[in-house]
């Protein structure tokens, strides 16, 4: 609500927000990063590491070769395999829901760290994902209830995918030495499924409720004219934890702290101390909160016909103008060697074909825009 | 003067040309002297101060004489025989040994009859007609009206052996009825002057005999009043306005104040200074331009939150007619809440606070009203861009009592309809009201009554409602028992509430409340002993009320579990003494001590907490419940308040405070600017009080005859338990709220410059500030530290601030102001560094206010144009025209850096982007 505030102002009072970044420069302080929690339902925990970097230098730095393992309170053990850029990864850890958990982890640099010990938490089911319409986009909500007793604290995250297709039909590819031969699947390169993740935190809590229930929680809102994902059909799969109320008040701080600033009645950055440390130096920062709980999910499909009759951002809206190129091989290897343009169709007179209308290869190969041809599993 | 001995002079040639002239022998008066080459005045000085006599001359009809003369033990009049002898010059004496000195003709006095030598007329002598004895006609008050009238106030026979006599009286406005406020009221020689009270009161002790009575005032022509003092007495003054829009522009009445004074660290703005300071939307604001004084602060445009030497904006005790305003914001912090056409004046006291003050550790700031027209009904209208007003004033009885009634609302809906479709809905409005009556029961006793209200309303997008409210009622009583000696009684109720509801979705729908409910009864004493020495005392006591937060469903439908913190109650009381004594006409002490107590009461659940550790939930090791007025906790503690003063000359002194605070009550809050949403909370047996301690030293000169004044102040300031937050506290509805803040220290000093031209077609004033302001967590149980203990510079800690304020009169109907500030950025906290988490880079945060936001710099204009000046007309109107920041610079108000997309982006916001005009239009009737 604050930085609806803020736009208010901003706008009435005729202020303003200018990009701005100060002219310090911090060294990186190359803190330890956890993210992660451990899996207490049949899913895989994975724990990514990482290291923080300077300010004006946003690059991931990964924590190779460190030796993690999750242990629970009776002393077992189970360790994580290394992925790619710094990705550790069990596939089931067997938990026992009346222990507690906890992560440990050796860096190639000798120091060893440790969270503290997290008691299991049960994700209820989600019992809806729901969407309304609006007038400039779609607001998707997510609404769950949990027993009195479970935790009334919740997060969720999301992955949208959606389908797209290109200008138009790819009936040709380009040969070498001036020649076009007809693509095995003029639909090769026609329809593509792109992918996004939820990129803000979003956490709720039912604690001052009198019933464990999270009534439509608005996740995240889907604008018809800023992206193309409603344009024919989109999925979302929305993923609930169920928290404690340290994790949940930690991940509030970084909310706080990285998202809810800008307004006039800003409340101070502060420090944010999670609850994994350094078993030796405990007054090194790390920047993380690794718990114990259960995943729960849930995907659903908006069809572009639900909506209402409205314009939705076209990519291939400027698709419209085609050249047209001489049916001769110098032509024809001037305009489409190289991979920059593509067939759309042969220009004939009469049975001949005097030429092909081209156009550039962003129009006509879905995979330009960064979507796969390869279609999802869950897609219907 | 010596032109108003001249007026007396005249006046007397006329009223007494019947009688005869003699010259009468004194032999206790006799001169010696050698006296050479004097000029009149030299020869007439030398003359008073060998003798009882006072000297009424033109001078200028003097200027070619020259006096040289030799006497050994000669009576007066034959030194002035001999002085004029072969001259023009002529003497008269009469018998209360006054000489007029004229040149063609002697001046004729009643000497008549036989009188004793050195005396008063033991009665009122009928043959002196024009000597207005008030005792004769109209046994007590007497309404002095005329310049060259010469008043005889007290009976002879009233002289207790004493030299001096008493005067006291109200000065008002002879227009409107209305006490002059802060008037000066001075004689000449020997220099003793006072000043009116806030009721337009004043008392002053004088040796008997003739004066010159000289009264001053802001917007007020100078006046005097001849007076003759056989004794103690009162005379009530009358004094002209000025005819408003032609005004002289600024504060005269402070013309003495500055040096002479005895406190330190007091500035006083009228209305008129005020209105003339350009303000963003043309809106006349009161602590706008209190915040252009040296040592005063904000974090920002959008917070009226004041930061007085290095004081958190809790710390300021703001008095509206001594009721508390403790939301003194309208609009979001943009504008104060106080309407200016009721207010007459604000007094800043940001280091030598009076003892009867206490409360807060900073200032205090103390808001007069006017009090209403006692003669006609009048009124005025202004329309501005965003606001709207209304007032109108008149008597209720004629010449006793008086009401004014002054409203103000906004419109500012239209600017919000012009956002785009998703604010649609959005809706703010403000209002305020005052109402306030005046009663003159009789001459000693008055009775003013006080009711004002403000109200804020908000919502956006009709999602989440914000509404605060403050509602104030006082009655006052003053009852004057002598000539020495008067009292104020004052009780009220001040109430500020806010709450939060939100209906988006009908299941969460909730609302939030806190109110702050106060009432108080306070007993003020005024005992005038002498023109060298004054007590003031009393004792005063607040009973609070607060509920700290109710959380509540909305609805039917809504599951929202009723919350409620319990209530909180205390009393705060205070004793205190001050005591004002002049060990010369030069040096003068004044020292106070003012003794607080608070008592924590039930009923109350008190967690308790295990002894040296932090307060934390964990560390909770019982509770205790307390019945209905059970004492949980006292504080108390002595408060010093003293000052002295040294005047090195006339237009020049030194003057050094001390002084100490103690403050039960505070505001809690984690955000930079003050809040609307902020909760305030009492000291309880978990959070101690704050208490604080000042020294300051000043220097005082004014030059060109007190037009221009200089000041430098400086001042060493020490807090102690100031309430700051944990990172990530949880402030409201928190039923531990001990848990979330911890009790710091801080420290300020800085020095403080000013230059003030006060009259002239070119006005205004000139300040600069260079001060500190640092803050320091280091109790390691306080369960964590903040920049690892050491100091951190406060939010507001802007060590370099100037400011300009230039006035100019290009004539009567039209003037144009300027406003310049310039500070050095406030400090933010800066990101450390970046990490990835959750699909997006992420800021990282480490030392609280290490870094600053860049520089401060705003000018604004405006112009006043007044409508003709007639004064019989039926309505008199003006525009004001101004532009608010010039130069439309983006004067950032913070500096933050936030995850969008995954991305980490920096900006820098700005209240203002660009130069913003207004106009306003005002009507007087």
């Amino acid at each position: 609500m604050k930085s609806i505030h803020w736009l208010l102002l901003v706008l009435v009072l005729g202020g303003c927000k200018d990009k701005y970044n100060a002219p310090i420069h911090i060294p990186a302080t190359g803190y330890l990063v956890v993210e992660g929690f451990i899996n207490a339902g049949s899913g895989s925990t994975n724990i990514t590491l990482s290291r923080a970097t300077g300010l004006d230098s946003p690059y991931v730095i990964p924590e190779y070769h460190a030796q993690v393992s999750v242990e629970s309170g009776d002393g077992n053990s189970y360790p994580l395999t290394e992925l790619a850029n710094g990705q550790y990864s069990v596939s089931q850890v067997p938990v026992d829901v009346n222990q507690k958990y906890r992560l440990r982890i050796k860096t190639t640099l000798g120091k060893e760290y440790l969270s503290d010990l997290s008691p299991v938490q049960t994700t209820p089911e989600i019992d809806s994902v729901s969407w309304i319409a609006g007038n400039d986009g779609v607001w998707i909500y997510v609404s769950t209830h949990g027993s009195q007793t479970d935790s009334r604290y919740y997060q969720w995250q999301f992955d949208e995918t959606w389908i797209y297709h290109a200008s138009h039909l790819s009936p040709y590819v380009y040969q070498d030495y001036g020649m076009l031969i007809l693509r095995p699947d003029p639909f090769e390169v026609y329809t593509c499924w792109s992918s996004d993740q939820s990129t803000n935190i979003s956490i709720a809590s039912s604690a001052k409720l009198s019933l464990n229930v999270i009534p439509s929680f608005p996740l995240t809102f889907v604008p018809y004219s800023a992206s193309d994902k409603l344009i024919s059909r989109y999925s979302i799969l929305v993923k609930q934890e169920a928290l404690t109320q340290d994790w949940y008040e930690w991940k509030q701080k970084i909310q706080k702290n990285t998202e809810q600033l800008g307004s006039i009645f800003d409340a101070q950055p502060s420090e944010i101390t999670g609850n994994i440390h350094n078993t030796t130096d405990p007054g090194e920062p790390v920047i993380g909160f690794v718990g114990c709980t259960t995943e729960t999910v849930k995907r659903i499909f908006i069809d572009r016909g639900q909506l209402p009759f409205v314009p939705i951002y076209d990519p291939y809206a400027d698709c419209i103008k085609l050249d047209t190129i001489k049916n001769d091989p110098d032509s024809i290897a001037a305009f489409f060697a190289g991979g920059y343009n593509l067939v759309v169709d042969a220009v004939s007179h009469g049975t001949a074909i005097t030429g092909y209308s081209g156009l550039a290869i962003g129009c006509m190969d879905c995979r330009a825009l960064g979507g796969t041809t390869t279609k999802p599993d869950f897609w219907q | 003067m010596k032109s108003g001995r001249l007026h007396v002079l005249l006046f007397l040639l006329q009223a007494a040309a019947c009688l005869q002239a003699s010259a009468q022998r004194n032999p206790q008066n006799l001169i010696t002297g050698n006296f050479h080459d004097l000029n009149i005045e030299q020869f007439a000085e030398e003359l008073e101060s060998q003798t009882s006599y006072y000297f009424y001359y033109d001078s200028s009809l003097f200027d070619s004489l020259k006096i040289n003369l030799y006497v050994e033990k000669e009576p007066l009049s034959r030194v002035l025989e001999l002085a004029f002898a072969k001259t023009d010059y002529h003497f008269a004496i009469d018998r209360h040994q006054q000489v007029f000195l004229t040149r063609g003709a002697t001046v004729e006095t009643n000497l008549s009859e036989a009188l004793p030598d050195n005396g008063m007329p033991k009665q009122p002598d009928p043959s002196y007609a024009d000597i207005d004895n008030g005792e004769g006609r109209n046994k007590g008050i007497q309404h002095a009206t005329l310049e060259n009238k010469l008043y005889a106030i007290g009976e002879n026979s009233r002289n207790n052996g004493q030299p001096g006599a008493v005067i006291g009286g109200y000065i008002r406005d002879g227009k409107t009825g209305e006490p002059v406020v802060g008037a000066s009221v001075y004689i000449d020689n020997p220099r003793i002057g006072v000043s009116s009270d806030q009721y337009g009161y004043y008392t002053i002790s004088l040796p008997r005999g003739r004066h010159v009575l000289n009264i001053q005032s802001i917007g007020m022509k100078d006046t005097r009043r001849h007076i003759l003092l056989a004794g103690d007495g009162k005379l009530n003054i009358d004094m002209q306005g000025q005819v408003m829009m032609l005004k002289n522009v600024i504060i005269s009445a402070q013309k003495l104040s500055n040096v002479k004074g005895m406190q330190m660290g007091v500035q006083k703005l009228d209305i008129k200074t005020i209105r003339q300071v350009p303000v963003v939307f043309g809106e006349a604001d009161l602590l706008r331009v209190v915040l252009t004084l040296p040592g005063v602060k904000s974090v920002g445009e959008a917070s009226t939150g004041l930061n007085v030497r290095g004081g958190a904006a809790d710390q300021n005790l703001i008095l509206f007619n001594e009721a508390t305003i403790f939301n003194p914001s309208h609009f979001f912090g943009l504008f104060s809440a106080f309407n200016p056409e009721v207010v007459k004046d604000v007094q800043l006291y940001k280091s030598s606070i009076p003892a009867r003050y206490g409360g807060r550790l900073s200032s205090v700031i103390d808001i007069s009203s006017r009090e209403g027209n006692k003669k006609n009904i009048t009124g005025l209208a202004g329309i501005g861009l965003l606001t709207t007003r209304l007032d109108v004033e008149g008597p209720l009885i004629k010449d006793k009592s008086s009401f004014i009634l002054g409203g103000r609302t906004t419109y500012a809906n239209w600017l919000l309809n012009l956002l785009p479709a998703q604010y649609k809905n959005s809706k703010a409005s403000f209002y305020d009201l005052n109402l306030n009556i005046t009663h003159q029961i009789n001459k000693n006793n008055s009775l003013y009554l006080m009711g004002y209200t403000s109200s804020d309303h908000f919502n956006l997008n009709s999602d989440t409602t914000y509404s605060y409210s403050n509602a104030n009622f006082s009655v006052k009583w003053k009852h004057i028992f002598n000539d020495q000696f008067y009292g104020v009684f004052s009780t009220g109720y001040d109430r500020y509430q806010y709450n939060i509801s939100s209906e988006a979705n009908p299941l969460d729908a909730y609302k939030l409340m806190f109110d702050i409910n106060q009432k108080y009864l306070k007993a003020h004493f005024s005992y005038y002993l002498s023109a060298s020495h004054a007590l003031e005392f009393g004792l005063n006591t607040i009973n609070y009320k607060l509920d700290p937060g109710s959380y509540q469903p909305l609805g039917k439908q809504s599951l929202v579990t009723p919350d409620v913190v319990s209530a909180e109650r205390a009393e705060e009381s205070a004793l205190y003494l001050s005591d004002r004594y002049s060990i010369s006409s030069r040096f003068s002490i004044e020292a106070g001590l003012r003794y607080s107590l608070f008592n924590y009461l039930g009923p109350q659940t008190v967690n308790q907490y295990a002894p040296g550790l932090p307060k934390t939930t964990d560390n909770i090791i019982g509770t205790q419940s307390y019945g209905k007025g059970d004492f949980i906790k006292n504080y108390s503690g002595p408060e010093y308040r003293a000052s002295i003063k040294y005047e090195i000359s006339d237009s020049f002194s030194i003057k050094a405070g001390f002084n100490t605070q103690r403050q039960y009550i505070h505001v809690l809050s984690n955000t930079t600017a003050i809040a609307p949403t902020d909760i305030w909370k009492l000291s309880d047996p978990n959070i101690r009080p704050q208490a604080g301690g000042q020294v300051s030293l000043g220097l005082y000169k004014n030059f060109k005859s007190n037009t221009i004044e200089t000041s430098i102040e400086v001042y060493y300031k020490k807090i102690q338990d100031y309430l700051d937050y944990k990172s990530g506290a949880v402030l409201v509805m928190n039923h531990h709220v001990e848990t979330d803040v911890v009790n710091t220290r801080g420290k300020a000093y800085g020095v403080e410059l000013l230059i003030k031209k006060n009259s002239g077609k070119l006005n205004g004033w000139i300040s600069y500030t260079y001060s500190r302001t640092l803050l320091q967590l280091d109790d390691p149980t306080s369960g964590e530290t903040i920049n690892g203990g050491k100091y951190y510079p406060a939010n507001y800690d802007q060590p370099h601030s100037a400011t300009a304020i230039v006035n100019y009169r290009v004539n009567h109907r039209f003037s144009v102001s300027m406003n310049a500030t310039y500070s050095t950025g406030r400090p933010i906290t800066l990101p450390i560094g970046v990490f990835y988490y959750d699909n997006a880079f992420r800021t990282l945060y480490a030392d609280r206010n290490a870094y600053r936001i860049p520089d401060y710099f705003r000018t604004d204009l405006s112009m006043n144009i007044e409508g003709n000046h007639k004064v019989h007309q039926l309505t008199h109107n003006s525009w004001t025209v101004g532009v608010y920041n010039v130069t439309g610079r983006r004067n950032p108000y913070s500096v933050y850096y936030i995850s969008e997309n995954g991305a980490v982006n920096g900006y820098k916001l700005s209240i203002f982007g660009s130069a913003i005009p207004y106009v306003n239009y005002n009507i007087r009737f």
